[in-house]
């Protein structure tokens, strides 16, 4: 379903569902940003995948969460002292939200990153700027295809015998081999690349570019939803509904009918482009039962 | 090169790292725990008495079934408050820097029963009278003690009982200022000089001078002999006071002739023949009380070994004081060796003494020593570095992992100590080496006080009078008054240039009230042009923090 929809509506809706809790200042919001976010994750990989970037994301949530208290020192529970200065469990507390914040944003750009190939990028940016946007899908696809030949290259090596018997020294000898051998090989992909795009009209002024994503009556809904939404949760979190006061002490906001409402409607928001992908795997499941 | 030779070859250099590696893994074990017994084991000299003494009291502590030091003032010296014994622990206790205690209950129930003795009919011994009545004075510092009880300590106790009447008598005079009584102090003194022997000494009964009483008189002398109250310096000024004074200079010079004199070889004292460890905690006392050095002074130092040592022959095993060798340990005995300890604490250098106070109420007889955070938390992550490092080697032979794991945990516990990180209590109960206290010697004073009027929150520390000591700029003062105070500060600190720069106090921030917003100070009236860091107080001066919201221009 997100695969079909346009590059511009994918942008909008994945800024607006990820960049909204990122300006509020509520631990609620930021764990529903998070529990939403890899709700997502869920669409388009499979549990092992997502298990195997779960240390990395405790190990940046502890990071960021300790990073606060170490340099600023306000709050009136004190935990210990730091060089002189208070090691607070408010600062602690802020710490943890704003990394509970950075991870939920985290997770739902895996997923942008996921659903905005190449091709989109350079289809939603061309007609900003074309050289830009060559630019970024050059970086983009190169990035990948690098990683892989250095791969393969290891493996050839490997095969040969080449690759040293293991102790450090051997190792480093080895990579700083397949590196030299890497440059030299980009640099003539650089150039292949550079050939093909002038065999292909890259530069001529008088051009048309072929577009394979189609603007349709969904795609304007959910742009509209989406705009929508921002406006109606930004009013919220204007007037102050979910502001947390951190210092001195933390003062959470009171839960009224508009923030419950205005949670809820976030929860339906950020989920309902993958209701679609749950509902076909529900029914996928049940007919391999059947058969 | 072939494969089968460089699979020889590479097995030399695999068990050559190898060893290196299993090399620094033991050799950092090693250091590390022979640092954690470098670290229990070095102790100054200082410490090593405050520990006697603490093991006396927890001795106390056992016997009485206490487990507090609080609650064995609050129940156990309060039942018997009259007890010399008790009030023995209760002044060592008063004299020791580092344990607050609360006495308001001891000295309640201490002035009930000394008008109970006074009153009832079987009466008080006299010298009991005047030593509970000096210790009255002295915990609660009380000077409306009951007619009663005065005139029957001022009229009814001196001289009543032989020399020993004369000595408390004297010392409660002194302690509580007494000035009229059945005898005058320079009767009193009068009184002992004449009961002094002829060997120097004095005694109970007999020709001989006893240590103990030899001890104990020059105790109650000493404040005469060094006019340490105006009182002396008025009675010794005129002609008889004069005269009276060379005589008292001659006793007292008599007097530790004698003690020194008759000193073990050990360093202790011998009452009636036998050597005994009340003897040697008297004289302790008697040396401290005439302001003699207790350790190095030469005439009561014998060879190998001073009075200190000659009070731990008398130490037994179970941290309590014995009488004399070869007896269980006695309640009297450690009381007065207490007393002595904590005199010698208080004459040694103090070196090791950190200013931490430990209250009363957690002053416990199990010994809670926990490893401090700074030790604990890199111990605990290099184990778990170190740990993961060994479990990757076993799996994958590669050395690499356990060199990472060894320089991880390193990193790791560079940066903690770097950090300095300390517990709240150890933080906030440091003594301060800024501000003195109001009738330290040294220092100067100032006026201080933190004020955010302009946003109406008001004076965040009101206008003080400080002591603070001579050299000490505004952010030291600033910042240890924040300490002790318990006001959130924060600001940033480059301890090379001594640069300061103050972003908050009680949490208020530069920027909140605007751009131009934050925190500035006046001294004299005027703001100086250089850093808080950098300005050197004077005598005299006028110090304000101050909240600004338009640098400084609303301020005037």
């Amino acid at each position: 379903m997100i695969e079909r929809l346009h590059p511009l509506t994918i942008f909008i809706y994945f800024l607006t569902v990820s960049m909204l809790p990122a300006f509020s200042r509520n631990p609620l919001l930021h764990l529903l940003c998070l529990i939403t976010g890899s709700v997502m994750l869920f669409t388009w990989t499979d549990v092992k995948n997502i298990l195997k970037k779960v240390p990395f994301f405790i190990l940046f949530f502890l990071i960021i969460s300790l990073f606060n208290p170490f340099f600023y020192h306000n709050g009136d529970t004190v935990l210990f002292y730091v060089a002189g200065r208070r090691f607070s469990l408010e600062a602690l507390l802020f710490g943890a939200d704003s990394a509970l914040m950075v991870t939920g944003v985290g997770l739902w750009f895996i997923s942008l990153s996921h659903y905005m190939t190449s091709d989109k990028v350079l289809l939603l940016f061309g007609t900003i700027s074309a050289k830009a946007a060559t630019i970024i899908s050059l970086v983009m696809r190169i990035i990948p295809h690098y990683s892989l030949y250095i791969k393969s290259y290891r493996k050839h090596q490997k095969m040969l015998g080449l690759y040293g018997d293991g102790s450090f020294l051997e190792t480093v000898r080895a990579e700083g081999k397949i590196f030299a051998g890497f440059l030299t090989w980009s640099l003539e992909h650089s150039m292949t690349t550079a050939d093909s795009m002038t065999a292909r009209g890259y530069g001529v002024k008088k051009r048309k570019s072929f577009r394979i994503c189609r603007f349709r009556s969904f795609d304007i809904l959910v742009i509209c939803l989406s705009f929508i939404l921002a406006a109606f949760l930004g009013l919220v979190l204007g007037k102050g509904y979910f502001y947390t006061e951190y210092y001195p002490t933390i003062k959470m906001p009171q839960q009224s009918v508009l923030s419950i409402i205005s949670e809820a409607v976030y929860i339906i928001f950020s989920l309902i482009l993958t209701l679609n992908h749950f509902i076909k795997a529900y029914y996928g499941f049940f007919k391999d039962k059947q058969s | 090169m072939l494969k089968s030779e460089r699979m020889i070859v590479s097995k030399g250099r695999k068990l050559f790292s190898r060893a290196i590696c299993a090399g620094l893994v033991w050799f950092c074990l090693f250091t590390a725990i022979f640092s954690l017994f470098n670290i229990s084991s070095s102790a100054s000299e200082g410490d090593e008495i405050l520990e006697d003494i603490y093991e006396s009291y927890r001795w106390k502590m056992a016997l009485e079934g206490k487990d507090t030091l609080q609650s064995l003032i609050d129940n156990s010296f309060c039942e018997s408050p009259l007890n010399g014994t008790n009030q023995n622990y209760i002044l060592s206790i008063i004299q020791n820097p580092t344990i607050s205690a609360d006495f308001s209950k001891y000295s309640a129930s201490l002035e009930a029963a000394l008008y109970e003795g006074v009153t009832s009919e079987e009466g008080i011994f006299p010298t009991s009278l005047q030593k509970s009545l000096a210790t009255y004075y002295i915990v609660s510092g009380n000077t409306n003690i009951r007619p009663e009880v005065l005139e029957k300590a001022l009229y009814k106790t001196i001289g009543e009982k032989g020399i020993m009447s004369y000595v408390y008598g004297l010392y409660m005079m002194d302690v509580c200022g007494f000035d009229e009584a059945s005898f005058t102090r320079e009767d009193i003194i009068k009184e002992l000089l004449n009961l002094q022997c002829k060997d120097g000494g004095f005694t109970l009964a007999g020709d001989e001078g006893d240590t103990d009483v030899t001890a104990m008189t020059l105790q109650v002398l000493a404040p005469a002999f060094l006019k340490q109250s105006d009182y002396y310096k008025t009675a010794f000024e005129s002609e008889d006071g004069a005269a009276l004074y060379k005589d008292l200079t001659s006793c007292i010079d008599k007097a530790i002739g004698f003690l020194s004199s008759i000193q073990g070889e050990g360093g202790d004292f011998a009452s009636f023949g036998t050597y005994c460890s009340e003897s040697t905690s008297q004289v302790i006392l008697a040396l401290k009380a005439l302001n003699i050095p207790i350790l190095s002074d030469e005439r009561f130092k014998t060879e190998g070994a001073d009075l200190y040592k000659g009070l731990l022959i008398y130490k037994n095993d179970d941290d309590g004081f014995v009488h004399s060798s070869a007896t269980p340990s006695n309640d009297m005995a450690t009381s007065q060796a207490v007393l002595a300890l904590t005199a010698i604490y208080q004459d040694s250098s103090q070196e090791g003494y950190d200013g931490k106070i430990i209250p009363a109420e957690d002053f416990r007889i199990q010994k809670k020593a926990p490893l401090p955070l700074r030790i604990i938390i890199p111990l605990l992550v290099s184990v778990l570095f170190i740990g993961l490092g060994v479990f990757r080697f076993i799996k994958r032979k590669k050395a690499i992992h356990l060199i990472s794991a060894l320089v991880a945990s390193l990193l790791f516990a560079g940066i903690f100590s770097a950090l300095d990180i300390r517990s709240r209590s150890s933080f906030e109960n440091e003594k301060s080496r800024v501000i003195l206290s109001s009738e330290a010697d040294t220092g100067i004073d100032i006026l201080f006080s933190i004020n955010a009027d302009t946003i109406d929150q008001g004076y965040v520390y009101p206008e003080t009078s400080l002591k603070v000591s001579e050299g000490s700029t505004v952010f030291d003062v600033l910042s240890e008054v924040c300490r002790l105070e318990k006001i959130q500060l924060d600001y940033e600190k480059n301890s090379v240039y001594g640069l300061a720069y103050i972003k908050g106090i009680n949490s208020v921030y530069e920027y909140e009230y605007g751009d131009l917003s934050g925190w500035m100070y006046r001294v004299n009236g005027e703001m100086p042009n250089i850093g808080v860091g950098y300005y050197k107080l004077k005598s005299g001066d006028k110090v304000e923090i101050l909240y600004s919201k338009n640098i400084g221009r609303d301020l005037e």
